[in-house]
């Protein structure tokens, strides 16, 4: 019995080491083919599409070997590599050629296939590449994905496929946003993606549109905001969105001597308040504020800070 | 006993297979946060990191390091300027560094040091350069946890990367580390380091500060809810030809042990010793899974020894 058990494990274990030699030669392959086919094709590709772009034709560009192995993809990285650096060209041509080789399908194939990270890899290429409001619904299903990546560029690819409705789609998002994700989603309001009034945003009732709020007022520096920060400051139902706001209002360089912030302070443990005395003498804030802010026991640490910050501006 | 190495064979098998899965899973992972540009540029505000350095004097390494895009990111380098005084010279002038007063951290009086100097130079802001006496007859190891606790007593951001002379971070590492932060909410993360490549962590400096200096049992400390692996490589070994070198002996020794191990099998087969065909099996998978991980992991090798090197010291 136990012979025939180990007879068993050494096949399987044999077919798996074959698959590995197998997956380790593909990969090499791949990775040869990447560096030197795909290179020039990749070349030629964002040569024909920039002569056309330049051009006043609008004809479109012969791609060479359109349709071998892995050209797809390497139309599609090509063409969402050139859709943020056009400068003012008329990007319907980018469009048509994704109309045209039926590219926006494919790659909606292709997400169905992929499986975790390289999912959400294809969604982000996919958020790149010029799309209409078709393919904001066909991305819905992906938003209640277990991987956190995938849900939030499914929301990508719908901020950038119906930009009308961005507010919409960021309120109704599942789970809320964390700071890298509302980092990236300040990434697309520069490229012009989303609307950067700030007001809707913070007045409303969604968490994550609040966060995108605040993330423009600190990205964008309005002083305007100063008010409202404070009412999140105050209000002790979202302790973290007040911690944001408190930052934000750090950031602004505002005047921190007010009694919600005081409040709040006070709430705070050891560590968050070492943590904001560090980012507030980073910022240049008087010795004198933090006196008024924070307890004597504090003091010799604030100090410190203050005297050794200050001397980084010499 | 022939169940018990069965089942240690089927274990190592499968752990190999399952850390092969967690490699390509990280490979996969940072390969899709190498183009999310919104990190780099609008999380600055939220997440800092200051890069302690031990018995790193070039210039070359420096400027590496002072490459990063991130903002929010300093760099402290540690060095005896009596032990070292021509290093120190030529890093002071390179960089035009000018002395700074310093007042003993509240946090870390036990520090040590002599002097602060920091950059004139506007490209330069973020490297910090520490005057910290060597003490005779400790081992290399106890200088570096000298050198970076006398480098945390001076840090201005929250996490702490040390460095030691042998380690070299790849160039988007700070980036990965910074995403991988900025995915938690503020204060849930007090570690991450990665196992892959040479290992390196970063450390909330809080649990620094509570630890009193990092030690051997530093990381022990650390809750697991607070602690973050990662299954990629963040840093390689500084010196580029030796590296090279170990690489191509590494890929090497991994095919043969594969094909060594496929031959042996079959032989063991033929005549019937299915324990020893078992066991050599088992080393076929695990070469082979450290192989095709080795494989994946090549662009990021790429990066590291191709390397971007910065200009910024060059005037």
């Amino acid at each position: 019995m136990t012979d025939t058990l180990y007879k068993i494990y050494t096949v399987l274990a044999l077919a798996v080491a074959c698959a590995l030699s197998v997956g380790t030669l593909f990969a090499a392959l791949r990775e040869r083919r990447r560096r030197g086919h795909d290179a020039i094709l990749r070349a030629k590709y964002l040569h024909a599409l920039m002569l056309a772009l330049s051009g006043d034709e609008g004809r479109m560009p012969y791609f060479p070997l359109f349709g071998h192995y892995g050209t797809r993809l390497l139309l599609c990285e090509t063409i969402a590599g050139l859709v943020s650096i056009t400068y003012g060209l008329n990007t319907a041509l980018l469009r048509h050629a994704i109309d045209r080789y039926g590219l926006d399908r494919w790659m909606l194939r292709h997400v169905r296939r992929c499986r975790g990270y390289r999912r959400a890899r294809t969604l982000a290429l996919l958020a790149c590449l010029p799309s209409d409001e078709t393919m904001a619904a066909a991305v819905v299903p992906y938003l209640r994905s277990r991987n956190r990546y995938v849900r939030f560029y499914a929301l990508t690819v719908q901020l950038a496929a119906d930009p009308a409705h961005a507010l919409r789609y960021i309120e109704s998002y599942p789970s809320p946003l964390a700071a890298s994700e509302v980092a990236e989603l300040m990434a697309l309001l520069r490229r012009g993606i989303l609307p950067v009034a700030y007001g809707p945003l913070l007045e409303s009732r969604s968490l994550n549109l609040r966060r995108v709020g605040l993330a423009i007022v600190r990205q964008f520096g309005i002083e305007e905001a100063e008010g409202r920060l404070l009412q999140f400051v105050a209000d002790s139902s979202e302790p973290e969105l007040g911690r944001e706001a408190l930052y934000a209002l750090c950031s602004l360089r505002c005047s921190l001597l007010r009694r919600e912030v005081a409040v709040f302070i006070t709430g705070m443990d050891l560590r968050e308040r070492r943590a904001l005395l560090r980012c507030m003498a980073l910022e240049g804030y008087a010795l004198n504020t933090m006196q008024r802010l924070f307890e004597d026991d504090e003091r010799p640490y604030y100090e410190t800070l203050v005297q050794s910050y200050k001397r980084s501006l010499a | 006993m022939k169940v018990v190495l069965l089942l240690l064979l089927c274990s190592v098998g499968a752990a190999a297979c399952l850390v092969l899965r967690l490699v390509l899973r990280g490979r996969d992972k940072r390969l899709l946060l190498r183009d999310a540009h919104g990190i780099g540029s609008s999380l600055s505000e939220e997440i800092g990191i200051s890069v302690l350095c031990s018995g790193i004097d070039t210039p070359e390494r420096i400027d590496a390091l002072l490459g990063s895009e991130y903002t929010r990111f300093e760099v402290i380098v540690v060095l005896d300027a009596g032990g070292f005084p021509e290093e120190f010279a030529h890093l002071s002038a390179r960089y035009r560094m000018i002395r700074v007063e310093w007042h003993g951290s509240q946090e870390f009086p036990t520090a040590g040091i002599r002097s602060l100097w920091r950059s004139r130079r506007r490209s330069c802001r973020r490297l910090v350069l520490v005057d910290r006496p060597q003490r005779a007859g400790g081992t290399a190891a106890e200088s570096s946890v000298a050198d970076w606790n006398a480098a945390a007593s001076v840090a201005a951001y929250d996490y702490l990367l040390p460095l030691d002379g042998r380690t070299a971070l790849l160039p988007d590492a700070v980036m990965r580390l910074v995403a991988e932060l900025g995915e938690h909410p503020a204060g849930a993360v007090d570690v991450v380091r990665s196992h892959i490549g040479i290992p390196v962590a970063l450390i909330a400096r809080d649990v620094v500060m509570e630890a009193g200096g990092f030690g051997k049992r530093l990381l022990r400390q650390i809750p697991r809810r607070k602690r973050l692996e990662l299954w990629e490589p963040l840093a390689g070994r500084a010196d580029r030809t030796d590296a090279a070198k170990r690489a191509r002996v590494e890929k090497l020794v991994l095919r043969a042990a594969v094909i060594v191990a496929f031959i042996v099998t079959g032989w063991a087969a033929v005549a019937g010793y299915w324990t020893g065909a078992a066991v050599t099996a088992t080393v076929a998978v695990v070469a082979g899974a450290a192989a095709y991980g080795r494989q994946a992991l090549a662009p990021n090798r790429e990066v590291a020894y191709l390397g971007r090197r910065s200009n910024k010291g060059d005037s």
